[in-house]
């Protein structure tokens, strides 16, 4: 770590006329490929294995750090050099939408960790996926592998635990690029809560095939080449006509509050 | 580790054809196929040039040319498994202020089941909280991850695992069983 002697990128703080949330569900599928960085718990040499998979204490210090795991998306506003840049105190909570963020209240509250190894996820490879995953592979070669190891077709078909992995955009006052991985639980009676501790047994075996199935095997050492490098205006910069009807809500709204 | 010096043409471990008119091409392939056996970290049957019994492993260090021969050094394969296990139980060691001890007989378990395996390349991810995971690359497109959770003994008492099968890095299965089966299971898939 060292002092923070190097400009901030400000360009990646969030502006008044940017939305509140970028709906993820519209920009991952393909031929979309956006690309999601994170920081490096470790060194380069201890981030990945020999076969080049991501190690877990590289992505999380313990098994309850996967949730709300903090990434990045990379574009051309948001580069990949922008990792080294860690927040915390008041530049790291939520930005909420209309605010503007002034740099100089925050110049303090970020630090450049170097030297730094990024982990890259391709979203397309970690959003909206099964927990359990589960490839849909035909019955019959399932059939076949299932019989090879002895295990009851029913038995996994069953799962009571199942859930689902959700990246959501929450933008922080000095990163509107911010993203966390969400894991949405399908038990009937918390079906669509997202898991927010690992106190029972049953979302502890959740965030770990989270982790074991999802993170480590598709956390890569390389950016892949043809990403998609630029996040469409549209879905994170209001239109000016909207725009200035909840500038206008929010002025009438403190006119009403005042008198 | 037991060390066995064996020659080429010991046929019970190691084939390779030789053309007597081109002694020299001959041994240059070979050592072409330790270079890309110790490359890709192979821990065990491989075929290249010629053959080499799936039990053994070879030592790239300890292979020369010679003028008529070539002298190989032959590891036993748990030695190597046990060796990479320990290798890793080390590096792990360095990462974290308390004291870490992991049962002998565990580490020993683990490579004495592993190595009846045939797999292309291996490693293992030993994590802080004291998750055990074992990757084998069994293929080009087969993937298998052992997950063992060394911090509860009671659950490795009775041998049994997590697993993950992936087919091109898409998961098949996931799963908890013996981990004797499990490997009996993997050795008949491609039967």
């Amino acid at each position: 770590m060292i002092p923070n002697n190097e400009n901030y990128p400000q360009q990646i703080i969030p502006k008044v006329t940017y939305k509140r949330e970028i709906d993820i569900s519209q920009i991952n599928s393909p031929p979309l490929n956006f690309i999601l960085a994170r920081r490096s718990l470790k060194d380069h040499n201890n981030t990945f294995d020999n076969l080049g998979y991501l190690r877990r204490d590289a992505l999380v210090n313990k098994l309850s750090d996967a949730i709300g795991l903090s990434m990045y998306f990379v574009t051309k506003i948001h580069n990949d050099n922008f990792i080294k840049f860690r927040t915390f105190n008041s530049a790291s909570k939520y930005w909420n939408e209309g605010v503007t963020v002034k740099f100089s209240d925050y110049s303090k509250y970020f630090e450049i960790i170097t030297p730094y190894c990024p982990i890259y996820f391709n979203l397309n490879d970690i959003d909206r996926k099964k927990i359990p995953y589960k490839k849909n592979f035909a019955k019959k070669e399932k059939q076949k592998i299932l019989e090879k190891l002895n295990i009851d077709i029913n038995q996994i078909d069953n799962f009571e635990l199942t859930g689902e992995t959700k990246i959501k955009h929450k933008p922080i006052i000095l990163n509107y690029w911010h993203v966390e991985l969400h894991i949405e639980s399908d038990k009937l009676i918390d079906r669509g809560k997202i898991i927010s501790d690992i106190k029972t047994k049953w979302k502890e075996r959740l965030v770990e095939y989270a982790v074991s199935d999802i993170l480590t095997i598709h956390g890569k050492r390389k950016i892949q080449k043809n990403y998609t490098n630029e996040m469409p205006t549209h879905l994170y910069k209001e239109s000016i006509n909207k725009f200035l009807l909840k500038r206008f809500n929010t002025i009438m709204k403190n006119l009403f509050r005042i008198t | 580790m037991n060390k066995n010096l064996i020659s080429p043409t010991n046929s019970e471990y190691i084939e390779f054809d030789f053309d007597p008119n081109d002694e020299k091409k001959s041994y240059l392939s070979i050592i072409d196929s330790l270079l890309y056996i110790q490359n890709l970290q192979y821990g065990s049957y491989v075929s290249a040039s010629g053959s080499i019994s799936k039990n053994m492993e070879l030592g790239l260090h300890e292979a020369f040319i010679g003028t008529s021969s070539v002298d190989l050094i032959v590891y036993n394969k748990f030695d190597v498994l046990y060796k990479q296990i320990q290798d890793e139980v080390f590096r792990f060691k360095r990462f974290i202020s308390s004291e870490f001890k992991i049962s002998e007989n565990i580490l020993s378990k683990i490579a004495q089941t592993i190595s009846k395996l045939n797999y292309c390349a291996i490693s293992f991810d030993l994590s802080s909280d004291l998750n055990f995971s074992v990757r084998i690359q069994l293929d080009s497109y087969y993937l298998l991850i052992v997950n063992i959770p060394i911090s509860e003994p009671e659950f490795f008492r009775d041998n049994q695992v997590f697993f993950s099968l992936f087919h091109a890095n898409e998961l098949l299965i996931t799963f908890k069983k013996e981990f004797n089966e499990l490997i009996e299971g993997i050795l008949t898939l491609n039967s």
